[in-house]
């Protein structure tokens, strides 16, 4: 195992780690309140389009049409506290 | 290892036995409405949201992160509640949406199935092992982790510890089946909340209040002036930069947890209805809100106390033995089972329907021609519900002399989930994806994130956990590059797939009838074969 690893340092290890490196140096430059908005932006992005789901398609199966039972209306409630930890922790 | 004597007074202990003969009696009552495997494995499709809400939390949290997750808090502060917060949302609301609808509308019981069917039997067969090898070792962890827990605490020798673990969730597992380990499960969970609650709150009242360990822990020096903060920069010495959490637990490994997941999928697939499954998904988010502050808060609480411990682990056994009065010791005992048992019988139970949905069923088409038959399986089912806790039962003393198995189990595990979720997403959403793709993305995936792991020090600036297990570097951990890795790995899983997948002949429409997200969702045509089909079964 020892030699593959040497092998896998002295091959791939090159080869990617100038790809890595930039990478990383610049998410390393980024200041905080860049980190912040980030991951608040990757948690609406990633929940908002729930919200334009047809109300047919997130009812299905439902026994009434209550209102509340309209997922739809539940992320932002899902959504507002998570948001409040990461712009305020 | 020495025993401890115990701190139980006889109303702890009153209260530790009734709550066990709760969970037994709760299990009986359910052993009535068992008439078919499909009852016991999915339990009759019966189960309403709320339960399976707190069954998919409390399943998530168990007694092991009750215990290490503390130690966690307490050795790299809050950064650890990422793995709640940042890893629940929005990974739970994307599978609400698409992969529950989708794994409800398809009619599979486990991702082994739904990848076979898409895939070929290799991919199937790759998938079913490692997950059945992850399952069964974490059983025998978790056994051992709870009898280490309970001979610290409480005296009891570790033998006792695991048999009865092992009786009370083997008896309620083989009698009840999904519905009996959801209904406990949501019991527990409410236990849980209150135990964990409770240590929290004397936690607090004994530092003085929230400002004052703040205070106290910032004043301790430079190397915990980050203990508060959730985001950590990428230039710090963390195991959870903030850039790996986005990438690595954000996008790949939470989204690659909640959709493959063999307890999570059966949970959902056991629902009333669609709309229960989808609903499940959203309330377990709202609930995951809480972990952190219940399960690793006391952790930063044991810092501000007792900053001299050596094992950060011992930080909640800790806190246990020296702050809990008589009446509340027994319900943080029940919280500690309660978090051990609702892992153990998920993990038991989803073992079970892996063997007979993707080993038993299948073997006896092929040798038999003919599905077998259901009171044959509900049998199978139960006897080897009670074959593998007991196994597990015996695997767990040597736990403890061979750590690196489950070291080596739970690497080789994260090394699956970002090549798993490329293959699962592609075989969703792209009806291109042919099976030479899906193997070639799976394989080559996994072999990708194996060696990004072995060179993880030279790449990521980080030792992993792969290499230390390996036996051939003991440099403690500065870190684990799994983040990355993980992110890196499901990147070019996906480029492989697609590549092979277009080198390669597409796969006849009749090969993925009913297996891709817009037929399955919107094709009416599709949905009324899918509804026979599932009848039929």
């Amino acid at each position: 195992m020892e030699k593959i690893t040497l092998i896998l340092e002295q091959n791939l290890v090159p080869l990617l780690k100038p790809a890595v490196d930039s990478f990383h140096s610049v998410i390393d430059q980024l200041p905080s309140p860049v980190w912040r908005f980030s991951i608040c932006a990757y948690l609406v992005m990633g929940t908002v389009w729930a919200l334009f789901l047809s109300r047919d398609y997130v009812l299905l199966g439902s026994p009434d049409q209550a209102r509340w039972r309209d997922l739809r209306l539940w992320v932002p409630v899902l959504l507002v506290p998570y948001l409040l930890i990461y712009l305020f922790i | 290892m020495e025993a401890a004597e115990s701190i139980l007074t006889p109303i702890d202990t009153i209260i530790i036995v009734a709550y066990l003969g709760a969970v037994l009696v709760l299990g009986y009552l359910f052993s009535r409405y068992v008439k078919s495997s499909g009852d016991f494995i999915l339990a009759g499709k019966s189960l309403p949201f709320w339960a399976i809400g707190m069954s998919v939390v409390v399943s998530d949290i168990g007694a092991i992160d009750m215990v290490s997750g503390a130690g966690a808090a307490y050795k790299y502060g809050l950064a650890q509640a990422n793995f709640d917060w940042l890893g629940s949302v929005p990974a739970m609301v994307i599978v609400a949406f698409v992969f529950v609808p989708f794994y409800w509308r398809s009619g599979v019981c486990t991702l082994p199935e739904f990848l076979g069917r898409r895939y070929g039997p290799a991919v199937r067969f790759f998938q079913a092992v490692i997950w059945l090898g992850f399952l069964l070792s974490m059983l025998a962890v978790m056994l051992w982790t709870s009898a280490v827990f309970l001979n610290t605490v409480l005296g009891m020798p570790n033998q006792a510890a695991i048999w009865l673990t092992v009786f009370v969730v083997g008896i309620y597992t083989i009698l009840g089946g999904l519905a009996a380990v959801v209904v406990t499960d949501a019991m527990q969970m409410v236990i849980m909340f209150i135990g964990a609650g409770a240590l929290l709150g004397l936690s607090l009242w004994e530092i003085g209040g929230w400002s004052d360990m703040v205070q106290t822990i910032s004043a301790m020096g430079p190397q915990f002036e980050q203990h508060f903060n959730l985001l950590i920069s990428s230039q710090v010495d963390t195991p959870y930069p903030w850039s790996g959490m986005l990438m690595g637990l954000g996008i790949v490994l939470s989204t690659a947890y909640f959709s493959s997941n063999q307890a999570v999928i059966q949970r959902v697939l056991g629902a009333r209805s669609e709309w229960d499954a989808k609903a499940s998904m959203l309330l377990a988010a709202f609930l995951k809100l809480l972990i952190p502050v219940l399960v690793l808060l006391p952790g930063l609480a044991a810092l501000a106390l007792y900053p001299e411990l050596e094992d950060p682990d011992k930080a909640v056994p800790k806190l246990v033995r020296e702050l809990l009065p008589p009446g509340l010791a027994g319900l943080v005992f029940a919280a500690f089972f309660a978090a051990l048992m609702s892992s153990v019988d998920s993990y038991l139970n989803s073992a079970t329907t892996i063997i007979i949905s993707d080993g038993y069923k299948p073997a006896t088409r092929v040798l038999s021609g003919k599905d077998p038959d259901d009171r044959h399986c509900l049998l199978l089912t139960r006897v080897l519900t009670g074959v593998l806790i007991v196994a597990a039962g015996f695997l767990a003393p040597y736990i403890d002399q061979f750590e690196t198995i489950y070291t080596a189990m739970q690497t080789l595990f994260s090394l699956f989930q970002g090549p798993t979720l490329a293959v699962l997403v592609l075989g969703v959403f792209w009806r291109r994806a042919n099976a030479w793709g899906g193997f070639a993305g799976l394989l080559l995936g996994v072999l990708c994130s194996t060696c990004l792991s072995l060179v993880g020090e030279s790449l990521f600036g980080v030792v992993s956990t792969l290499e230390e297990w390996m036996g051939f570097r003991y440099e403690p951990l500065s870190g684990n590059p799994f983040l990355y890795v993980a992110f890196w790995a499901f990147v070019f899983s996906l480029i492989v797939t697609v590549v092979v997948s277009l080198l390669t002949p597409p796969p006849s429409k009749n090969q993925i009838r009913g297996l891709v997200f817009g037929e399955v969702v919107r094709d009416e045509a599709t949905q009324t074969l899918l509804k026979e089909r599932i009848q039929s079964n």
